[in-house]
């Protein structure tokens, strides 16, 4: 039995007010109490996970599944959660919007409480989560994991309205299928404009991917059209494969602007009614297709809690415990968690450390050090797949990433061919966990 | 031939450490062998250096708790090979104050079989550092430390001493020792080389199993293997916390708990200073390895199913104990090529992978369950066990049934062109249960020594046998002349 670590005891000791201190330094008659610390006496432990997605679901079931003892609460707007994760591969024609849909049965089934409302205030003194609905869930322990919100403002000419005209299609679901009819509508001979965001922002690769499976469905339905990608950055991720895949798999379709020293190819403005896109060097494109991806921020959830600093939320990186608010978590892309991308994968991964902790607090099981790990694999083509990724520590003050992978410019096609079977399994595994089902009914 | 029988608290380990505690010489400990009924058939080809690790994988499944009194029948065939002379070591000379590194063929040797080194015989003046003390005089070095491990001499230090390194496998089979005769001449400069000389008593496994009494439960017995099975402090703290210096009683308790699976040292839990308490390297109970095993394996979860079904990753539970470690070191080797898994096992210690391959061993496919019931075995053996069996009867071609076992002998293919083996016997096994011809054939060529491919560390024995006898119940599916042309030319 390792009930606590030194860390641990000296949080508690630190959060837990001078009774428990006290009486924790008594002696070993005290250290059962320390072990199970105060929660509302007879009752059970509370735990509160505001967000269904890789990262609150996942929680969610290993938590329960773990510690039945532990009331876990899952708040959740929509009783359906679609993945943003692998919605290119939707975009490109090689799956089903369906089949990236999952409802939460299966965390029901294990006793999981669904909360279908949106949670609109978090009073971290009575530790409570309020509800649209009025309602005010109260909590031992709060763990948010909203994912992202985006900085609309921060494109001129960007209204509610270009949500629509011009979609994002980095939420799952409605935004994707936008994005799907409209590339669907688009006469051939068409141009669509790309605008990836700037950094952080949720899977680096993912914009790049999108471009691929776009230029995908136009080379083999509409081979005249071409997409242009405007990118505020001047190096993105696994940059070698994705730019070889732009020129061998797809030349004359794609038109790739990376920002350099001469050259910013951010977005001056937009118009969402003319479709007519305009960024700082100066470029003007009309755009047939705008799939306009704004600069990104913590789900609001976390700020109205307290939890952002500047655009995200500060960790303790060997538990992912907020810095900025006690008995709150936050977890996946809403937090600032170091060279740890903003992931579906790194989002499960984190929920990992958190479900260990609050284990270890609530129900007395071991804790143990943090693993992280992330790996996004990237579909270039039809089998065709490369991936990147690492493990990660905490290093004392953020997560570290201690070694890391990427796939060969020169792996040959089986290899890659494999990837993309190992992406498939890797999509029903992480569905599986999240959502708790069965892999082959994903 | 010596036969040590004992039962539930007096273990086999127990006896092995106090043993060496106690300074008897072991060595050459030949063979240890253990009887079990579930062990009757070797789980991994016939090889007998494989019972062990089964053994105990075997011992510390639930039936193992369950039946305190069960008869345990240790066979130590020592009388074999007579005790070496202890190789005759030259002295070292020492002095107050020296810190002194293991003799470097111990070092040598550890590092490249990951063996444990147990330290015996060590005077009382002598502390090892990045060492475990697991009782007076009997120190523990793992691979991982043993070229930080010091043997420093105490200020007041004075006289002779013979220490003895005995480097022991994972399942507490000495593999061979050293001895260093330790002169401490104050004030005198230490001798100029180490005059260790490794005797390399050759452990030789036990050509033959002992037969296994029938239908006696599985009794309660393992080897050292909790050094192995030892996962690093779980605590975030920095330096390991020295374990308390312990008696021979207490030696033999830590060590009968964790076969027992008992939760050690109470306490551990009552301790009024938790945070030393957590940081201490006190070998693992079976429960805190399997609880660590449990934390370990969400990282896997992510991706690989633990319940039975290829999600088109493959499927890692059912493996042997061995068969897992021999994976985690092809990817940690680099030698499996898929950049993500040897990122995994680069990041894994061998105490941790070994707690995931203990733990995985144990689930069993769905299939296997479900016909099994309540089978005692496990998940290995019980896939060994299942071979013989002629299947219910011929899957329905074209059937949704035979598509799915379609798509694992495919699935299997691959693996087998990659060299897995073992993962694609058990997709194999479970189609050919179900009476899937193409799954049958296939499977009996990952035994036909004219079809399985040799390569380094990846293929397991050829055994024309079971060849033989998966051809016919190929035929008899309906697998045709391929099969009949297959089992023509076995040998």
């Amino acid at each position: 039995m390792h009930p606590l670590s030194r860390r641990d005891f000296a949080r508690l000791v630190g959060g837990a007010g001078a009774t428990v201190a006290a009486s924790a330094l008594g002696g070993p008659a005290a250290l059962a109490q320390v072990a199970s610390p105060a929660v509302s006496a007879g009752a059970k432990p509370k735990v509160v996970i505001v967000g269904g997605g890789p990262g609150g679901g996942t929680l969610a079931h290993i938590l329960k599944r773990s510690s039945p003892d532990i009331d876990v609460t899952l708040i959740e707007v929509q009783k359906t959660y679609t993945t943003c994760f692998f919605s290119n591969l939707y975009l490109g024609g090689l799956r089903t919007l369906e089949s990236l849909t999952h409802d939460y049965s299966g965390l029901s089934a294990i006793g999981v409480r669904m909360v279908y409302d949106r949670a609109v205030k978090v009073d971290s003194a009575a530790k409570s989560v309020e509800l649209q609905s009025g309602t005010k869930i109260a909590y031992d322990k709060l763990v948010l994991s909203p994912g992202i919100d985006f900085k609309y403002a921060a494109i001129p000419g960007y209204t509610d309205a270009a949500e629509t005209a011009m979609p994002h299609a980095y939420r799952g679901g409605q935004q994707s299928k936008l994005l799907f009819d409209q590339l669907r509508a688009m006469p051939d001979g068409g141009t669509v404009v790309m605008a990836p965001p700037p950094n952080p922002f949720r899977c680096p690769p993912g914009p790049y991917e999108r471009a691929c499976m776009i230029a995908h469905y136009l080379k083999t339905s509409k081979p005249r059209s071409k997409l242009v990608i405007i990118d505020p950055k001047k190096a993105i991720s696994k940059q070698p494969l994705f730019t070889a895949a732009f020129n061998e798999l797809y030349a004359g379709i794609i038109d790739f602007h990376l920002s350099n020293d001469i050259d910013d190819f951010s977005l001056a403005s937009v118009d969402p009614a003319s479709k007519q896109i305009v960024t700082k060097s100066g470029m003007k494109i009309k755009a047939d297709v705008a799939n306009i991806i704004p600069p990104q921020k913590a789900g609001a959830i976390a700020e109205i809690a307290g939890c952002t600093k500047g655009d995200w939320c500060p960790i303790d990186p060997e538990n992912f415990a907020s810095t900025q608010v006690a008995d709150v978590y936050v977890i996946g892309d809403a937090s600032a968690a170091g060279e740890m991308p903003k992931s579906a994968f790194s989002a499960n991964s984190q929920s990992k450390s958190v479900s260990n902790d609050l284990e270890a607090m609530l129900a007395g099981k071991p804790k143990y050090p943090p693993r992280y790990r992330n790996t996004c694999w990237s579909l270039l083509g039809p089998d065709n797949s490369v991936k990147v990724g690492a493990s990660y520590k905490p290093n004392g003050t953020a997560v570290a990433a201690v070694g890391s992978f990427v796939s060969k410019l020169e792996d040959d096609a089986k290899t890659r061919a494999k990837s993309y079977k190992e992406s498939v399994g890797w999509y029903a595994g992480i569905v599986a966990e999240g959502f708790n089902k069965k892999v082959d009914q994903i | 031939m010596i036969e040590i029988t004992g039962s539930g608290s007096n273990t086999m380990s127990a006896r092995l450490l106090r043993g060496l505690t106690a300074g008897i010489a072991l060595l050459p400990l030949a063979a240890l062998t253990v009887s079990l009924p579930a062990l009757a058939a070797p789980a991994d080809g016939g090889r007998p250096a494989r019972q062990l690790p089964s053994a105990i994988e075997a011992l510390m499944g639930e039936t193992a708790k369950a039946d305190e009194a069960a008869h345990v029948q240790v066979q130590r065939l020592a009388q074999a090979a007579p005790a070496p002379a202890g190789a005759q070591a030259g002295v070292k000379t020492v002095s107050p104050g020296d810190s002194l590194s293991l003799p470097k063929e111990v070092v040598s040797q550890s590092l490249s079989t990951k063996n444990y080194v147990i330290v015996t015989k060590a005077p009382a003046w002598l502390e090892l550092k990045s060492a475990e003390k697991v009782g007076e005089g009997v120190w523990l070095v793992s691979p991982q430390n043993v070229e930080a491990a010091r043997m420093s001499v105490a200020p007041a230090a004075a006289g002779q001493r013979e220490v003895v390194f005995t480097i022991v496998d994972k399942v507490g089979a000495s593999v061979s020792e050293a001895r260093v005769k330790l002169q401490v001449a104050g004030g005198a400069a230490p001798a100029a080389a180490s005059s260790a000389v490794i005797s390399a008593a050759e452990a030789k496994p036990a050509a033959v199993p002992a037969p296994a009494p029938a239908a006696a439960p599985a009794p309660a017995v393992a080897a050292p293997a909790a050094n192995a099975a030892a996962p690093p402090a779980p605590a975030a703290s920095g330096a390991p916390a020295q374990a308390p210096a312990s008696t021979d009683a207490s030696v033999a308790k830590t060590w009968q708990d964790f076969i027992a699976g008992k939760k050690p040292a109470a306490a551990a839990k009552t301790s009024p200073a938790p945070a030393a308490a957590s940081g201490a390297t006190a070998p693992k109970s079976e429960a805190e390895t399997m609880s660590l095993a449990k934390h370990l394996v969400r990282e896997c979860t992510t991706c690989h199913s633990l319940y039975g079904e290829d999600n088109g990753i493959p499927l890692m539970i059912g493996l042997t104990k061995d068969r897992f470690l021999d994976t985690m070191d092809l990817y940690k080797s680099g030698k499996r090529d898929n950049v993500a898994m040897q990122s995994v096992a680069q990041t894994l210690s061998d105490e941790e992978t070994l707690a995931l391959a203990l733990y995985l061993g144990r689930i069993k496919p769905p299939t296997q369950v479900a016909s099994q019931g309540a089978a005692t075995a496990t998940g290995a053996i019980a896939t060994d066990a299942s071979l013989g069996a002629a299947p219910a009867a011929r899957l329905e071609a074209g059937s949704a049934e035979a598509k799915r076992v379609d798509r694992w002998v495919d699935r299997a293919r691959e693996m087998l062109e990659i060299g897995d083996v073992a993962q694609a016997r058990l997709l194999l096994q479970r189609g050919a249960k179900l009476g899937h011809a193409q799954a049958t054939l296939t499977l009996a060529s990952t035994y036909d020594p004219n079809v399985l491919p040799w390569k380094p560390n990846m293929g397991p024995e050829a055994e024309p046998a079971r060849a033989r006898v998966l051809y016919k119940q190929a035929i008899e599916l309906g697998a045709g002349s391929e099969a009949e042309r297959r089992l023509a030319e076995l040998p």
